[in-house]
């Protein structure tokens, strides 16, 4: 959802008042115009050129608040607007039926398959689109507001055609979804904040030790050793090759979904991600070798032992690093 | 849907496992619609590089990323009426007026002195409330899957005889509108986009507004003419998870033929001059992932590949390296000499030079 309290058009009239924020070339925003009643007649009895204008210049504003863009710079983003999508945008948020049924007809179905393909149930999923539906129509706003005058308000007065409408929509649709996951994983019982052992067995699938078998006394230092050399080493990746790795090995998406996040063909995924599980492979046995002495059975050890635990906070240490 | 499997390997485990666990980026996450930018390659490249080490942090991010990457693909089910960009009004509401016309203007046709003898009769034209309710009746539900097929069938028959004088014309318009009508925008795109497995995998991805007008020539999009003189000898499908360097053997020929250049499995660029009888290497393996080449005369050759990287040679012998500004796999070249090239990305982006490479500029 997005946060802040202030409407977009107040937002909008205060940073113009501040920042004297660039304009977008007339002319251009008329030919962009006309570009998008072509590609949707259907906007022509609603959309005025005049609402259409104050809807490039709310993005262009959006883009470029705080700085002084060339003018080119300011056309090129321009011409880079889904215009019909923004068009469509601002007529439904102005509340006209004929967009709002072509709105309907051509998204509303998509909003609720990307439900359905993040959600594991029905149920679920239906919540979820349902109540970004509502919102999107405008039914947010409150009774309160409502009574004392206030316009119901479209989550789509939020969308500034730098995206397809559809993706934007998958967008804060994904984003629900991840946060609602995440909120409710807080309400889980912390796990152990000593970086030890843990008292739960460990999730990885293997089996847990058992206090019959012997325990290494330096089983510890071997998975402190080795998170220090591994967050090292994966924190001097460049950012794209550490997001590829994270999309492969935490999110577990497919190589071809890591390729779409990317923009790279999977192969090219694949070619990397063996590129750089060598390279960090290589420098990780060097450093424990070469800088703390440790033989490669001894390496291998710290590979056992840090799988076998679950308490491995390595990425904590990448976020610093990398941030 | 996911192919990953957890590692054999102890020290892929061991990695896997370290990278479980996210922290949070200090710096804010972004809106949706920047999200939603990123994963339409709408960005900028300066707020692509600031969001890609944002992403590469932030649990939270890669989470919605991912989320977005499940949800790929639902717009291709979506059965909605053809882009009315195409000029033909598949709102059915419009049919019984524009079927009324229709009429009209075959009855006059009809009882011209020259019009031919063996006229068919023309059904009477549907009473508007009749059209309306057949309109009604058949038009699609946005989650029927035969929808598509609903919008011609209806179309068909509320249509009245066309005259021969314009079957032509109206018989291509249909073609057209039936290939929208059935074809998803992403099936629209696999067939454009053919030439290439990169292509292909980011088909649903690519900048295209598929609400263009019908007349926007289709060179926008990276299609096989824009790989000149480039075939492949093996394709690379999107279910196989195959490495492009021992799949396909790129093979660019230039105006003579029996000067051509080629990518060897292993990389390597090479050279030949006997119509491909002997190769000679000229350029070692190195880390290209080279996709396309263009080679406007026998001395002069461009080959693009991943990551903006680009290698030519102007001399047919000795290559040189450049690269276009950018993180996107390059997927085709056109090169009008040794001078002047346009790339395209994989997400649809293209870029000049002018100057062999040096500089390029994106074309808007």
């Amino acid at each position: 959802m997005y946060s802040g309290s202030a409407a977009p058009d107040a937002q909008d009239a205060e940073r113009h008042r501040r920042t004297g924020s660039p304009t977008p070339n007339p002319r251009q925003v008329a030919r962009v115009y006309t570009h998008a009643l072509q590609q949707l007649p259907v906007l022509k009895a609603c959309l005025s050129r005049e609402s259409f204008a104050r809807a490039v210049a709310r993005s262009v504003d959006k883009r470029f608040h705080g700085t002084e863009p060339v003018t080119r710079a300011v056309a090129q983003y321009v011409e880079s607007l889904h215009a019909a999508d923004l068009g469509l945008a601002v007529a439904c948020a102005a509340g006209h039926d004929p967009p709002w049924e072509h709105f309907v007809t051509t998204y509303r179905p998509v909003l609720y398959r990307a439900a359905r393909a993040l959600s594991g149930d029905e149920a679920t999923a239906r919540d979820l689109a349902d109540t970004l539906w509502a919102e999107l129509y405008g039914v947010g706003s409150t009774r309160a507001s409502l009574e004392a005058g206030a316009k119901r308000r479209s989550l789509l007065e939020y969308f500034h055609g730098r995206s397809q409408l559809a993706t934007w929509l998958r967008s804060v649709l994904s984003q629900r979804h991840v946060d609602l996951i995440r909120s409710s994983r807080r309400l889980e019982p912390l796990e152990s904040e000593d970086g030890g052992e843990s008292d739960r067995p460990p999730n990885t699938g293997r089996r847990p030790v058992t206090q019959t078998e012997t325990v290494d006394p330096d089983r510890g230092e071997y998975i402190t050793l080795f998170q220090q050399v591994l967050g090292a080493v994966v924190g001097a990746l460049a950012p794209r090759d550490r997001l590829r790795l994270c999309c492969y090995y935490t999110q577990e998406l497919t190589l071809a979904a890591t390729g779409r996040v990317l923009g790279e063909h999977e192969a090219t995924v694949s070619r990397r991600l063996a590129s750089a599980r060598k390279g960090i492979r290589t420098e990780v046995e060097r450093m424990l070798i070469d800088d703390h002495g440790l033989s490669q059975s001894e390496v291998k050890l710290c590979y056992r032992y840090v799988t076998e635990e679950s308490s491995v906070d390595l990425s904590r240490m990448l976020a610093s690093q990398g941030s | 849907m996911s192919d990953f499997q957890r590692p054999d390997d102890p020290f892929e485990a061991a990695l896997a496992r370290g990278l479980q666990r996210q922290g949070e980026a200090v710096d804010e996450c972004p809106d949706p619609e920047i999200l939603a930018a990123y994963w339409d390659r709408s960005l900028a490249s300066d707020e692509r590089t600031h969001w890609d080490a944002h992403f590469a942090a932030c649990a939270r991010c890669q989470a919605q990323l991912a989320a977005l990457a499940r949800t790929e693909g639902v717009e291709a089910t979506t059965v909605h009426p053809a882009p009315w960009s195409f000029g033909w009004p598949l709102d059915l509401r419009w049919l019984a007026p524009a079927a009324s016309l229709a009429v009209v203007v075959f009855a006059v046709w009809v009882i011209r002195p020259d019009s031919v003898p063996d006229q068919q009769s023309l059904p009477d034209p549907a009473p508007r409330s009749e059209a309306a309710d057949l309109a009604a009746e058949n038009r699609p539900t946005s989650e029927s899957p035969e929808a598509s097929a609903q919008i011609e069938t209806s179309q068909e028959r509320l249509q009245p005889e066309i005259p021969p004088s314009n079957r032509d014309s109206v018989a291509r318009r249909e073609r057209t509108e039936t290939e929208l009508d059935d074809t998803t925008f992403e099936a629209l795109e696999q067939r454009e986009l053919r030439a290439s497995p990169s292509q292909l995998a980011a088909a649903p991805t690519t900048r295209v507004d598929p609400l263009r007008p019908v007349d926007a020539p289709l060179e926008e999009q990276p299609t096989r003419r824009a790989l000149t003189g480039v075939s492949r000898a093996a394709r690379v499908t999107d279910t196989q998870q195959v490495d492009a360097d021992v799949a396909s053997a790129l093979v660019v020929t230039s105006p003579d033929p029996s000067v051509r250049w080629r990518v060897a499995p292993t990389g390597a660029i090479e050279r030949s001059t006997d119509g491909g009888s002997t190769w000679t290497e000229q350029r070692a393996a190195g880390d290209g992932g080279w996709s396309a080449g263009s080679a406007p005369s026998p001395s002069t050759c461009w080959i693009v590949g991943t990551s903006g990287a680009v290698v030519l040679t102007t001399d047919g012998e000795r290559w040189q390296q450049t690269a276009v500004p950018t993180e996107e796999d390059l997927v085709a070249v056109e090169a009008s000499n040794s001078l002047t090239a346009t790339v395209t990305t994989v997400s649809g982006r293209r870029y000049d030079t002018a100057d062999g490479g040096n500089t390029w500029a994106e074309r808007l």
